[in-house]
C-alpha cells in the first residue's frame, strides 16, 4: 500500500518532533457489516517503526484500540535539519507502507 | 539402573525454569502478542508487569487526555515521562474490549514522549504504564465519552 502516510519532522529545541497520520481502517474484528450482518475481519496496524541514520528512533506495537486513520507523534534526540528519516508500518495482514521525510 | 538423584532433578528443573525465563525476557522488545488479546483489564496489566510492583507516579508521568470526548473514536492521548532510563510506555483503556491499545518501546536515542489517537468505547480511565530502569510506574486520567468509539 503506497501513499498512506502523511508525515512532518521538525527540529525543535530538545530534539526532532515527528507527527504522522496513517490512512488505515484499524478494524477490530468485532464490528458487524450493516448489510450482511457478518463480522468485518480484524485489520489493524501491528507495528510502526522509524529510522534515522540507520538507528531506530521509534518502535511501537499497536493493537485494535488505536483509532482508525491513526495519528501518532514522537520525539528523538540528535537529528539534524536537512537529513532524512523513514517511517514504516506493517499490519496483521502483512501489508506495509514506508515513507521518507526530510527534517525541517 | 539409571536414576536421577534429587539434587540432579533440582538442577534440571532450575535450568528449565531459567531457560523459560530467558525465553520470555525479550518480550518487551518484541510484540506482546498475548497481552493484545486479553479482554480483562487487570490481566492485561499483569501480562505486562508480571509480578513486579507498580508505583503510582503522577508527577513523573504527565498524561494528558480530553476531559470530555464527544466521540470515543478519536481520543488524543499524550504522555511525557520524566524518569531516567525509560524502556517502554504502554497505554491501556480500562473499559475497552481489549484494554491494551499500544506499547511504545523507548531506547536511549528516543525521548520518553508519545501522542496517539485511541478508541475509548465508554467513559473510562486511560492508564500509562511505564517501565523505567527495570521498575514499573503508572499514571491514569479519566475520559468522559458522550458517544461511543466502538473500541
Amino acid at each position: 500500500m503506497a501513499g498512506t502516510i502523511k508525515i512532518r519532522a521538525k527540529l525543535a529545541d530538545d530534539g526532532v518532533v515527528v507527527k504522522a497520520l496513517i490512512r488505515h481502517p484499524m478494524e477490530t474484528g468485532r464490528r458487524q457489516n450493516a448489510e450482511t450482518g457478518k463480522l468485518v475481519p480484524a485489520h489493524y496496524i501491528e507495528s510502526v517503526t522509524a529510522n534515522y541514520n540507520g538507528k531506530q528512533v521509534f518502535n511501537a506495537h499497536w493493537g485494535t484500540g488505536v483509532s482508525q486513520n491513526p495519528y501518532v507523534s514522537f520525539k528523538f534526540k540528535g537529528g539534524l535539519a536537512g537529513e532524512k528519516i523513514t517511517l514504516s508500518w506493517r499490519d496483521n495482514k502483512g501489508e506495509t507502507d514506508t515513507i521518507e521525510v526530510v527534517i525541517k | 539402573m539409571y536414576t536421577i538423584s534429587p539434587s540432579r532433578r533440582y538442577f534440571i528443573s532450575r535450568s528449565l525454569a531459567l531457560l523459560a525465563c530467558s525465553a520470555f525476557a525479550p518480550v518487551l522488545a518484541s510484540r506482546p502478542q498475548s497481552a493484545f488479546a486479553l479482554t480483562d483489564y487487570e490481566r492485561s496489566i499483569a501480562a505486562i508487569v508480571g509480578d513486579s510492583k507498580v508505583i503510582a507516579d503522577e508527577k513523573s508521568i504527565r498524561i494528558s487526555v480530553p476531559e470530555i470526548a464527544e466521540s470515543g473514536a478519536q481520543v488524543r492521548v499524550e504522555v511525557e515521562v520524566d524518569l531516567p532510563k525509560v524502556e517502554s510506555i504502554s497505554l491501556l483503556v480500562e473499559k475497552n474490549p481489549v484494554p491494551l491499545t499500544s506499547q511504545f518501546v523507548i531506547s536511549d536515542t528516543m525521548m520518553p514522549y508519545v501522542a496517539v489517537n485511541l478508541k475509548v468505547r465508554e467513559t473510562s480511565q486511560v492508564l500509562a504504564l511505564v517501565k523505567a530502569d527495570g521498575q514499573f510506574y503508572s499514571a491514569a486520567k479519566s475520559v468522559r465519552v458522550t458517544a461511543g468509539g466502538c473500541g
